[in-house]
């Protein structure tokens, strides 16, 4: 099992309901290619890796949150947590035993 | 921090010019300096800051995520410059914050100072501050501080609510009405802003009571000399 968390080299700020990133591990760093918004579900997401968790937890928390079905959800948060990780956003420590 | 002045590359000091031209990353909040595309022509590599501002967050927000950028930025990248318009502690609220995160950290930061945009004015505008001046910003007079019409006084950045805050031009009237309470109407002003085809300052001649009616006329580093009330 991993364990999902922000990278210590993102620069985020709530902007109105959602989130600006700046990952600066990507693009070396540069503002003008790098920043990113998050709005909806995408925040919502973000704002929860703020504290370590597993793609498990996530998909629990979002599923009490949000209507809709389960197979879905998991699908479209992978998408998303891939997007993630390739602008290297998030980290993910795998856990022992898992 | 590295101040590089007030725009022209030959007011750049020797020793800030050789820090630029040493660096690997240098940081500008606003890269249309001239200074900046001298940099771009020499081949350094810019990294511009202003998309910060395209965001819509308070100024504080802005200045504590350039912080950030800059601390995050030295540690995965090595030694960092942040480029500043005239002396990085004259009117810039993020080196004092900045100084303070990098030491927090356990980072070196070092200051290396430039002109200031005072010192330009002094000599063009043949102010000496020996005489006794005030200098504020907009925000500061806005707020009441304690204030002297027998001495002169330089007010900036006092076209930051129409320009940085969405065209609020009650803060202009405010700031009219605030000059009301120390000197007559038709007291003499002068903005100073910077000249779109030189590198010397514009100073336009106002007076009190005209200032809000002309607020359109003032531009983010504009400044208002108040001439001392005689």
């Amino acid at each position: 099992m991993a364990e999902l968390g922000r990278d210590p080299y993102v620069v985020s700020r709530p902007v109105g309901e959602g989130y600006v990133l700046i990952p600066l591990r990507r693009c070396e760093g540069r503002l003008e290619d790098n920043m990113l918004s998050l709005a909806g579900v995408a925040a919502r997401i973000w704002e929860l890796l703020a504290e370590p968790t597993t793609r498990e937890g996530l998909l629990e928390r979002l599923g009490a949150e949000y209507e809709v079905e389960p197979e879905q959800l998991r699908a479209d948060v992978t998408v998303f947590l891939t997007q993630l990780e390739d602008l290297q956003a998030i980290r993910l420590n795998t856990l022992d035993g898992g | 921090m590295v101040g590089f002045g007030p725009g022209p590359w030959e007011k750049v000091t020797l020793e800030a010019a050789e820090i630029l031209l040493k660096a690997d990353r240098i940081y500008f909040r606003d890269p249309t300096w001239e200074v900046a595309e001298h940099l771009e022509r020499q081949g350094k590599r810019l990294f511009r800051l202003n998309h910060l501002y395209r965001l819509g967050l308070p100024y504080d927000e802005i200045y504590g995520m350039t912080v950030e950028i800059l601390l995050k930025s030295a540690r995965l990248y090595g030694p960092v410059v942040y480029a500043q318009a005239g002396n990085p502690f004259v009117f810039e609220f993020s080196t004092a914050r900045l100084l303070a995160e990098a030491e927090r950290e356990g980072l070196t930061a070092r200051v290396v100072e430039g002109m200031s945009c005072l010192d330009t004015m002094f000599v063009e505008h043949r102010l000496d501050p020996g005489h006794g001046l005030q200098i504020l910003n907009m925000f500061q007079v806005l707020r009441g501080v304690p204030w002297t019409p027998q001495l002169g006084a330089l007010i900036f950045q006092v076209g930051a609510p129409i320009v940085g805050y969405g065209s609020n031009f009650l803060e202009i009237m405010r700031l009219e009405a605030r000059l009301g309470q120390f000197y007559p109407a038709g007291h003499p002003l002068f903005l100073l802003r910077p000249s779109a085809t030189s590198t010397a300052q514009e100073r336009i001649p106002m007076r009190l009571g005209e200032l809000t009616r002309r607020a359109e006329e003032l531009t983010l580093y504009s400044t208002l000399y108040v001439p001392a009330r005689g």
